[in-house]
Formats: C-alpha cells, structure tokens, sequence
C-alpha cells in the first residue's frame, strides 16, 4: 500500500484550508514517514500563526485544532491510502532556515 | 475522579511546565498521559458494557491490546471517510458515523503514534504548542467520548477493541 509523494501529490495536499477552518494556519508541511509499525503514512505538520490560544492545553484549543485535522484527513482519504497523522507547532517555534548568500 | 480524568489533567500540568524553556521530558510524558487519559476511559468504558460484575471489569479492562484497539479506530476513520471502501466493519456501523465519533478514534491513532514517538524515539524534539496541541485533542475528544460512548457505533468500536468482532 505504499505510494510516492510526488510534487504534484503532496501541492494538493497542502493547499490551503476554506477560511471557516484554516484561521490562523501559516502554512501546511507534508511528508512520508514510517509509523511505530512500520507502516508507511503521511504526515501533516500545521504550522500556526502566533496565538496566545496555543499558550496552554484547552477543550477549547482541542475543537479548533480537530476541525483542522478532520479537514486535512479528509483531504488526504480522497488522494492517498492509510491513515494520516496530523499535528500542529507554532512558526516562531520551527528552526530557523539560515539564508545563503550568493 | 477517574484514572482517565487524572491522567489528563497531570498531561496539561506536565505541558505547562517550566514557562521559558520547558524540558523535554516535561512535554514528552504529557504527550504520554495524554493518550493513556483516553486509552483508559475508552477502555473503562468498554470493561463497563461488557461485564456488570465489579469483580470481573478491571480483568475484562486488563484484556485490552492498544495496537487492537488502534486497529478499530483505525478502521472507524476508514470506513467515514472512504465509504466505498467495503472495510469489513462497514455492514456493522450505522451511516453517516457520527463526526463526534471519528473524531475520538482519529484521536486515539494519532495520539498513540505521537505516544511512541514521545516514549521512543530519542532524535525527536517536542515543542510546547505541539505538545499542547496534542493534550487538547486528548480534552476534546474526552468531552466526545462522553456524548457517543452509547452510540451503536461506539459499541461496535468497543467490541472490536474487545476482538470480539473481526474479520475471520
């Protein structure tokens, strides 16, 4: 049940959220990973703008964030097999890219 | 209070520790609490609907396997949101499955992978929104499990956890 996450694959998968779900998303980062079985899966990473709403754990946070999730899984269930993982971090806290200068 | 409700609130106080830089052991057991807090109310669940007997529901509640009730979440997910997909389980279920539903199983796959990553794998770094992200999940899909955990569907969740539905 394997499949390659060409170019094409993984620009749809990570276009952007309808505006009733995708408030607050930066962007969406997509890739292919083994699971703890082993198993070939997808994995989304949903990187937020920065929001005092992500400061600390809430039902609240938790509703917003499994619209999210359910949006991308379904969009992920028409293109490829499996289940997809999803999970969220905030722009300021991925590493940052070091620029190269020409 | 429950063993389920005490482990999500020891994960929020874990994902909430030290405020500047928190320390990765502080926000990988809160990723960790946070699915057993789920894992064992749907199993708390489950031991209740299949054994009246208080003596008998903590054995029934010990025979759950975690990868078999992933499986059964799994496949719930599965069977919503690709109905033509003729999963074994999709003559069971009662359609549409209930988005409340899939969300708590989508929870429970997602978080015991997250799960592993936290308790295994060294070269991962958890971050405190994505921590948080995940402890919220675990709260929301608490308050779910609560609205469907009498549901046909949620039954037949519980029984194929319980393997006594499957695929022969």
């Amino acid at each position: 049940m394997s499949y390659v996450l060409t170019k094409d694959l993984a620009g749809k998968l990570k276009q952007p959220l309808p505006p009733e779900v995708g408030k607050g998303v930066s962007r969406i980062l997509v890739g292919i990973a083994p699971d703890h079985e082993g198993v070939d899966s997808l994995f989304f990473r949903v990187v937020l703008k920065d929001d005092p709403g992500t400061a600390t754990p809430s039902k609240k946070l938790g509703q917003r964030l499994q619209r999210i999730a359910a949006e991308l899984r379904r969009r992920a269930a028409s293109m490829v097999p499996g289940f997809a993982y999803v999970d969220f971090v905030l722009e300021s806290e991925l590493p940052r890219q070091r620029h190269k200068t020409a | 209070m429950s063993l389920a409700a005490d482990l999500l609130d020891q994960a929020k106080h874990l994902a909430a520790r030290e405020s500047g830089r928190p320390r990765q052991a502080s926000l990988r057991r809160a990723v960790s609490a946070a699915y057993y807090s789920l894992f064992h109310l749907i199993v708390d669940d489950a031991a209740s609907f299949l054994a009246r007997s208080s003596r008998l529901r903590p054995v029934v509640a010990r025979s759950f396997e975690h990868k078999v009730i992933r499986k059964a979440a799994a496949a719930i997910g599965d069977v919503a949101r690709r109905p033509s997909s003729n999963h074994w389980m999709q003559p069971l279920l009662d359609v549409p499955i209930s988005a409340e539903l899939v969300e708590v199983c989508d929870t429970f796959v997602n978080l015991q992978e997250h799960r592993h990553r936290a308790d295994y794998d060294g070269t991962m770094r958890f971050t405190r929104v994505q921590t948080n992200g995940l402890v919220s999940d675990a709260f929301w899909a608490h308050t779910r499990w609560r609205t469907e955990r009498t549901s046909h569907n949620a039954r037949v969740f519980v029984l194929a956890s319980a393997q006594l539905l499957g695929s022969r």
